[in-house]
């Protein structure tokens, strides 16, 4: 428990730090993916060990569910201050969610068949 | 203060203790699709929180601590990124076209459909980030001058659609490739997606892993930067 704590610290570090960069250099991104790419070069460069945090984000990838749920609650909640043709809204977006599924998986089907083609 | 402090505790431990009780219930299930705690937790607290006289306010402001633990939960994603980065490195071009067609696809027909069937620009603006995993469609939305209700409810609903009709999209047009199932679930249904095809193998997931985080990237990077230059012309 403790070690998973301070794993976390660090973490918590890499995030402080993106948050950090983005208001410092005024960045598109936000500060969370900043601080994914933070401590991801950690890792490269080996400044940052595996064992230091691997851990703790396992488990809190594990548990990434229980994050959603209060965002969604609160939609549910605030029901009432949703202005939105609800019908429409969903035409939209399973359209658009099978365009990105078929869009990707389409693509990459074709370019594996291509270079399978060309190697051979 | 302390009556704050004691609202914040309670939310706090009643989703956690909700979500205990529905991650057992989907464990003892077998995992089955339905049980999956996003929906049963959800509906319990639902139903649960005007018995513990907890209005919306108190609710949100005690569960703030979840947005701050979301953020750190991207942060995480570095270290299966980390762990599959050879794998990245080799495929990067396949993964490249993957991640362009599946973006420039998923942005195009959400402002398309949503412009034909009539959508106000407030509402586009909440839609185009829908792609992005939550805080960072929050974030780009807030940009764009969305409304963070609408994003939060567009996000879900394409990430649950994605989840649930996914898979079947994919075996009924015989896609067979793992990078190519794994990256079209993680950048149609983020995180959900991307547990969701840990499912089906190591190589899936990490494919996963990386379309959520590489789609969160470029729709941060380029729909504002899209955004100001469409304003300049």
């Amino acid at each position: 428990m403790k070690t998973l704590l301070w794993q976390f610290g660090i973490i918590l570090m890499a995030l402080g730090a993106g948050n950090a960069a983005s208001a410092f250099f005024h960045l598109p991104l936000p500060g969370s993916i900043i601080g994914m790419f933070l401590l991801l070069a950690g890792l490269l460069t080996g400044i940052v060990k595996l064992e230091w945090v691997e851990g703790a984000a396992n488990y809190h990838l594990r548990h990434m569910t229980l994050l959603f749920i209060p965002p969604v609650v609160g939609l549910f909640l605030n029901w009432g201050t949703v202005h939105v043709q609800i019908w429409k809204a969903l035409i939209v977006l399973s359209l658009s969610s099978l365009c990105i599924l078929l869009g990707t998986g389409f693509s990459v089907e074709y370019y594996e068949k291509r270079k399978r083609r060309r190697d051979s | 203060m302390s009556m704050m402090l004691g609202n914040a505790m309670m939310s706090i431990v009643t989703t956690g203790l909700a979500y205990a009780f529905g991650l057992k219930v989907y464990r003892r299930s077998n995992h089955n699709v339905w049980l999956n705690p996003l929906y049963t937790v959800t509906l319990l607290l639902f139903l649960l929180l005007p018995f513990l006289h907890m209005d919306v306010k108190t609710y949100e402001q005690g569960s703030s601590i979840f947005s701050i633990l979301l953020q750190t939960g991207i942060v995480s994603l570095a270290i299966p990124v980390y762990k599959q980065y050879p794998l990245i490195k080799k495929n990067i071009k396949k993964i490249t076209v993957g991640i362009v067609s599946g973006g420039i696809a998923g942005v195009a027909s959400a402002g398309a459909f949503a412009v034909l069937l009539g959508f106000k620009g407030n509402v586009v603006a909440s839609m185009l980030p829908k792609a992005a995993t939550l805080p960072v469609a929050l974030s780009v939305s807030d940009t764009l001058g969305g409304t963070s209700s609408l994003t939060i409810l567009f996000v879900l609903v394409s990430a649950l659609f994605s989840l649930i009709v996914g898979p079947r999209v994919l075996d009924r047009c015989n896609i067979k490739s793992k990078t190519a199932r794994g990256l079209a679930m993680g950048i149609s249904a983020q995180a959900l997606g991307a547990n969701r095809s840990f499912q089906w193998g190591e190589e899936e997931g990490a494919m996963g892993s990386v379309g959520m985080t590489t789609t969160a990237i470029l729709v941060s990077v380029f729909i504002p930067a899209g955004m100001i230059i469409t304003a300049y012309l």
